[in-house]
C-alpha cells in the first residue's frame, strides 16, 4: 500500500523550531529527572542510614555518677531484646565531637553517649521505658534528629518532579501549537486533500510523523547537553566530598530512565500532534 | 438505477444572512452530463460545494450515489468523496509536488500499491498530453497544463460523478474545447459530469447536455426535467 507524500503538510527542508524547543524542554526535563533521581536516592540513603538508630546521653555534672549511670543503662540495654547492638562512645571522642564548638581546653562536663540499633519492629518508646530506672537518661532517634534534612530533600524532589511535569506539559503545548500552524498554513491543501476523500487520519498522520521525527532529535540534543552538565555537577561535587568515589554519579538505571526521554517526548509530541489536528479537523465538513 | 445527486427542497445560509440558495430540487442520473449556468453570484459555486461535500445545506436532503449526506456521520464522507471528482476553477494543485505526484494524490488516498499508480498516472498524465512533464511542478506549468494536470487527478480514480466548477475561467477558447471533449469521452464511458460554467456560447457547442440555470439561489426548471428527470441515459438531452 501506498503512502501520501510525507512533505504534503510540512515541506522537506523546512524545519521548525519545535526541534530546539523540545531540545530545551528535554533539557530541562532532564537535568529535573536527574535531580529527583538523586534526591530521592539521598532521601532513602538518609532513611536507611538513620533507620533504627539510637543514641542515650547521660548529663551529669559528676562525672564518677555519669560513668554509673551510663553503666547502667548500657547493662539495661545489652541484658533485654531491644537493640541488635549497643556500645558506649568512647568519652574522648565526645569531646573531639564537641571540641570545635566549645573549645579543646574547654573544662566542662559532657554527657555520656550510648548508640544502639533497635531491632527491627522496636519502637523508641519501648526503649525509654527499659531506661526509665536511669533517671538522667534521655534516647533521641536519629531519624528525628535527621528530618528536618529529610523534609528539604522531600520538598526539593517535589519541586524537581513538578519541573519535570510542567518541561513535558510545555513541549507538547507547544507541539500542540506547532499542529495547529501547520494546519492553518495549509490550510488550501488540507481542504483539497478532504476533498479527494483523505480521512482525518490520513492527513493527521502526515504532521505526527514529521513532529515525532522533530521531537526525536531535539530530545536527544537535549538530553546529550543534560547528560554534560550533570556528569560536570556530580565530578564537581565529587571535588567537594573530597573524593571522586564520593561523588553522586547516577546509577546506571537512572541514565537508562533518563535514555527514555526522547522517546518518550517523540511519542507524546505525536501522540499530541494527532490529537490536536483531529480535533481541529472535526470542526471542519 | 437511482439518480447520482439528488436534491430536495434544499437550501443554503451562510451565517445569519439571507438564504444563497432556496429550494433546490434536482436529481442527476447516471451518465448525463449536465451545465449549471447563471450570472456571477448566481450560486452556482455554492451549489458545487454541496454537491462535492465541500458544505452542509442548512435545510433540505441531498443524495449522493444514494447516500443522504446529510445525516451522513463525518466519518462516512470521505469513502462518498472518493467516489467524486472534482475540478476546481483554481485548479487547486499541491505546488511543491509534481504532476505525477499531484494526480497520483487520490490513488494513494485510496491506497493503492505503487506499481499500480506509477502505470495509471502515467496512462492519465499520457491522456491529457502531459507524459513528459510529469516532474514538472505546478509553477513551471502553464495556465492550461495545469489545468489538465488537474483534470488527470480529478479523473484519474475513475469517479462515477465529475464536478467542475469554472473549468475554462483561466484558458483559451481552444483549450475550452479540447477539455470538454475530454468531458465527454469520460461521459461515453458513462462517468456522470456536473460543469459550472457562464459561458452559454461554450454551453450552446454540446447541445447534448442538459442545463440547469441558476437564478438568484433558485434553479430555473419550468418543465420540471431536472426535477423528474426520465430514467434511461440521455433521454432527455
Amino acid at each position: 500500500m501506498s503512502a501520501l507524500p510525507s512533505d504534503l503538510l510540512l515541506r522537506a527542508g523546512r524545519r521548525s523550531a519545535l526541534p530546539w524547543v523540545i531540545a530545551a524542554a528535554a533539557f530541562l526535563m532532564a537535568l529535573a529527572a536527574a535531580s529527583a533521581l538523586a534526591l530521592g536516592r539521598s532521601a532513602d540513603a538518609i532513611a536507611a542510614n538513620a533507620a533504627g538508630k539510637i543514641t542515650v546521653s547521660i548529663a551529669e555534672g559528676d562525672p564518677a555518677r555519669r560513668d554509673a549511670a551510663a553503666a547502667r543503662a548500657l547493662a539495661i540495654l545489652a541484658g533485654n531484646k531491644l537493640v541488635d547492638r549497643v556500645a558506649r562512645v568512647d568519652q574522648a571522642e565526645v569531646h573531639r565531637l564537641v571540641s570545635p564548638y566549645l573549645g579543646a581546653d574547654a573544662d566542662i562536663p559532657l554527657p555520656a553517649l550510648i548508640d544502639a540499633d533497635l531491632r527491627p519492629g522496636v519502637a523508641i518508646g519501648a526503649v525509654r521505658t527499659a531506661l526509665r530506672a536511669v533517671s538522667s537518661a534521655r534516647v533521641d532517634a536519629e531519624g528525628e534528629a535527621l528530618a528536618p534534612l529529610s523534609g528539604l530533600i522531600v520538598a526539593l524532589r517535589r519541586l524537581a518532579l513538578v519541573v519535570v511535569l510542567l518541561s513535558a506539559l510545555v513541549a507538547l503545548l507547544v507541539t500542540a501549537m506547532v499542529a495547529r500552524a501547520a494546519l492553518a498554513a495549509h490550510a488550501g491543501t488540507v481542504e483539497t486533500l478532504h476533498g479527494l476523500g483523505a480521512t482525518d487520519a490520513q492527513l493527521a498522520r502526515l504532521v505526527e510523523r514529521r513532529t515525532a521525527m522533530d521531537a526525536l532529535v531535539g530530545a536527544t540534543l537535549g538530553l546529550i547537553a543534560a547528560g554534560g552538565v550533570i556528569l560536570i555537577v556530580g565530578a564537581h561535587l565529587g571535588t567537594i566530598n573530597g573524593s571522586t568515589g564520593g561523588a553522586p554519579h547516577l546509577p546506571v538505571r537512572d541514565w537508562g530512565l533518563l535514555m527514555v526521554l526522547p522517546v518518550y517526548l517523540a511519542g507524546s509530541a505525536m501522540m499530541a500532534t494527532r490529537l490536536t489536528i483531529l480535533s481541529q479537523l472535526r470542526r471542519s465538513i | 438505477m437511482s439518480a447520482i445527486v439528488h436534491f430536495e427542497n434544499v437550501g443554503l445560509r451562510y451565517g445569519t444572512g439571507a438564504e444563497t440558495l432556496s429550494n433546490l430540487s434536482f436529481s442527476l442520473a447516471p451518465g448525463s452530463f449536465h451545465f449549471v449556468t447563471g450570472a456571477s453570484g448566481a450560486g452556482k459555486t455554492s451549489l458545487l460545494r454541496l454537491v462535492t461535500l465541500a458544505q452542509r445545506p442548512s435545510r433540505g436532503i441531498i443524495r449522493l450515489f444514494g447516500e443522504d449526506i446529510v445525516t451522513l456521520p463525518r466519518d462516512a464522507l470521505p469513502v462518498v468523496r472518493r467516489r467524486l471528482g472534482v475540478v476546481y476553477q483554481d485548479f487547486r494543485l499541491i505546488p511543491h509536488l509534481t504532476a505525477f505526484e499531484n494526480v497520483a494524490l487520490p490513488l494513494r488516498i485510496m491506497g493503492q500499491d505503487e506499481p499500480t499508480i506509477r502505470a495509471t498516472v502515467t496512462e492519465m498524465l499520457d491522456w491529457v498530453g502531459l507524459a513528459p512533464r510529469a516532474d514538472a511542478r505546478p509553477a513551471t506549468l502553464s495556465g492550461g497544463e495545469q489545468q489538465r494536470v488537474a483534470i488527470a487527478r480529478a479523473v484519474v480514480a475513475r469517479p462515477d460523478l465529475i464536478v467542475a466548477d469554472e473549468p475554462t475561467g483561466n484558458v483559451d477558447p481552444e483549450m475550452s474545447m479540447r477539455l470538454f471533449q475530454l468531458f465527454e469521452g469520460l461521459n461515453r464511458l458513462g462517468t456522470t459530469i456536473l460543469v459550472a460554467t457562464h459561458d452559454l456560447a461554450l454551453v450552446a457547442r454540446f447541445p447534448s447536455a442538459a442545463t440547469m440555470h441558476l437564478a438568484r439561489g433558485s434553479i430555473e426548471d419550468p418543465s420540471g426535467l431536472l426535477r423528474y428527470p426520465a430514467a434511461p441515459r440521455r433521454a432527455y438531452r
